[in-house]
């Protein structure tokens, strides 16, 4: 054991503490910024302009309301026949010290009929990429010569989730309602980094919104959601700071802290509208339909962000999400079912890396192909003494 | 979804087959099978079979509202039975040689995932009819008095109107194999009997 635990069995204590009187500390904050979010719910116009107004002196991301009083708490509706279409991803990354660099996007999703027809589905799909192996378009703003880097793994993962979710769930609304769930937000946020590819960007961004198109025209009757559990966003609560106009009290860091204490368990918030730099700058890549809305939800203890796009607002399908959502974490302990087995079918183990790695050795060596000798990883391979 | 279920580990003694998913109606014990691909046909007993999680890291749990029958709660949680496998053990006990069945070990494990399938009433007529079969099954540690009598049961019904003579057959070759442990004798012909 390297790690010594008497040093940090003496250190624990007085760490918990300290995090505890900061949590007591922020009961005013919390206090205030419910006062604030009820003054909102009385005007919610003027509020909205008073955070647009904050929004242009400061980079932060915010959140204006929208067509719900903010500070509204909405009990679950009653479920109904549903099928919850889910997807998940999981990926290896490219490994530098191996003869090949390359990465895998395993993808799971679920499709979970609840009192409708047509089959349930559990699958995996893989992809090995990149297509190119050695990749030089020559074309971009310096972000090409990345090499394994700028191969944008995380942002092909998600493109891929949302691609296959959309897939599913246009093939499931001859059975009845469906509702779209997909892990984390609703937009891949790297569509603006600059360690991807221009090149890369533009083409997920253009695959993005053909999927996104795909769900919007699939009818009234799908709901879709981004689920984001445990979520540390904070646009509400700085929006409530401006509207307290209060910058002495320590302030809650998390929209999920205010909620866990305004919403009872399987309520919902209203719907509020994410408004930062950021924001508008994927959002502004996409149609003004795909905008994003968000509300938070309550199950038992865990306050989740749930985003939606505009289009996908309609009080009927945000009723249907939050009914769904609600029946789905009861099934699974709090979390979605769907969302939870597409995960389950996406994950690759320990033991699957390992013999990836194997087979792509293998495969190298008998094409001649060598890993380039790496001291440090030899040297942790061995480990003798 | 198949419901032939296939040879997922092989041995010369035994093998587990499995079926894609949760099967309600597996084989049943003692029922004589039949793997026909590979070199020759390999005849065996089912000695097991079980049905749970395919992942053994995610144990089921016993959900359920009160007065909902297992068809209710499955409908109501479609992901389970894509969850779930069965498995059924089966002991080799012959194997067909050109036009001869012999009750022997074969010489080699059945094939990883071929198909496992019922008996012939033809197989299983010239698999038993001397009830030399029964040597392989009381030698096998995977073979308990239940899987001897049902395996002679099962074969039994193959012989149509001649199953007492093949009963009576079956119970000579046991007296004779287990002269030594007459209870397990009583035990095994008690169960033949029912």
């Amino acid at each position: 054991m390297t790690l010594r635990m008497e040093q940090m069995a003496a250190s624990v204590p007085a760490f918990v503490e300290r995090y505890r009187e900061q949590l007591e500390a922020l009961e005013a904050g919390l206090r205030a910024a419910g006062g604030a979010l009820a003054r909102w719910s009385d005007d919610p116009t003027s509020g909205d302009e008073r955070i647009r107004a904050a929004m242009a002196e400061s980079p932060q991301p915010y959140a204006t309301s929208f067509g719900e009083p903010p500070g509204t708490a909405i009990d679950v509706p009653p479920f109904a026949p549903v099928t919850v279409v889910a997807a998940d991803g999981s990926s290896i990354e490219p490994d530098r010290f191996a003869a090949v660099s390359c990465f895998v996007i395993n993808t799971g999703s679920v499709v979970l009929p609840y009192g409708l027809g047509g089959e349930p589905v559990l699958e995996s799909r893989a992809l090995l990429g990149p297509q190119d192996v050695i990749e030089s378009s020559g074309e971009d703003e310096g972000a090409d010569d990345l090499g394994p880097a700028g191969w944008a793994v995380n942002l092909r993962r998600d493109v891929r989730e949302l691609e296959t979710a959309a897939g599913l769930a246009s093939r499931r609304v001859e059975h009845g309602d469906v509702v779209v769930l997909v892990d984390g937000t609703l937009f891949p946020w790297d569509l603006d980094s600059r360690q991807v590819p221009e090149r890369v960007r533009r083409e997920l961004k253009e695959r993005t919104q053909d999927a996104l198109d795909l769900l919007a025209v699939q009818g009234e009757g799908l709901s879709l959601g981004a689920y984001i559990s445990g979520s540390r966003s904070s646009e509400v609560v700085t929006s409530l700071r401006v509207l307290a106009g209060d910058s002495t009290t320590a302030w809650p860091h998390a929209d999920g802290h205010l909620f866990r204490t305004l919403l009872g368990d399987g309520q919902r918030s209203a719907l509020f509208r994410a408004q930062s730099e950021r924001v508008g700058r994927v959002e502004a890549m996409f149609t003004a339909p795909h905008q994003v809305c968000f509300f938070y939800l309550r199950v038992g203890d865990d306050v989740a962000r749930v985003e939606v796009p505009h289009w996908a607002t309609a009080q009927s399908r945000v009723a249907r999400l939050h009914a769904t959502l609600v029946d789905q974490c009861l099934r699974c302990g709090g979390y979605p079912r769907a969302l939870q087995e597409a995960h389950e079918q996406a994950v690759i183990s320990a033991g699957d890396r390992l013999q990836f790695s194997r087979l792509l050795e293998s495969e190298a060596r008998r094409q001649g192909l060598h890993a380039p000798a790496n001291s440090k990883q030899m040297s942790k391979r061995r480990r003798a003494l | 979804m198949s419901d032939t279920p296939r040879v997922v580990e092989a041995g010369l003694r035994s093998y587990q087959c499995a079926y894609e998913g949760y099967c309600e109606s597996p084989f049943s014990l003692g029922q004589i099978v039949a793997v026909r691909e590979g070199p020759w046909p390999i005849l065996g007993v089912v000695a097991d079979a079980a049905s749970g999680p395919e992942d053994p890291t995610r144990p089921l749990q016993a959900r359920g509202g009160a007065g909902q029958t297992a068809a209710d709660v499955m409908a109501a949680n479609p992901e389970i039975r894509l969850l779930l496998r069965t498995h059924v053990t089966v002991v080799a006990c012959g194997y067909v040689e050109g036009e001869t069945v012999r009750a022997l070990l074969p010489p080699t494990p059945p094939p990883l995932l071929a198909r496992v399938e019922q008996a012939t009433t033809a197989e299983t007529v010239r698999l038993a009819s001397d009830g030399a079969f029964i040597a392989l099954l009381v030698r096998s540690p995977l073979c308990d008095d239940s899987v001897i009598a049902a395996a002679i049961r099962s074969a039994a019904r193959a012989f149509e109107a001649g199953s007492r003579d093949f009963t009576v057959r079956a119970g000579k070759e046991l007296a004779r194999l287990l002269k030594a442990e007459p209870s397990r004798l009583t035990n095994i012909i008690r169960g033949v009997a029912v």
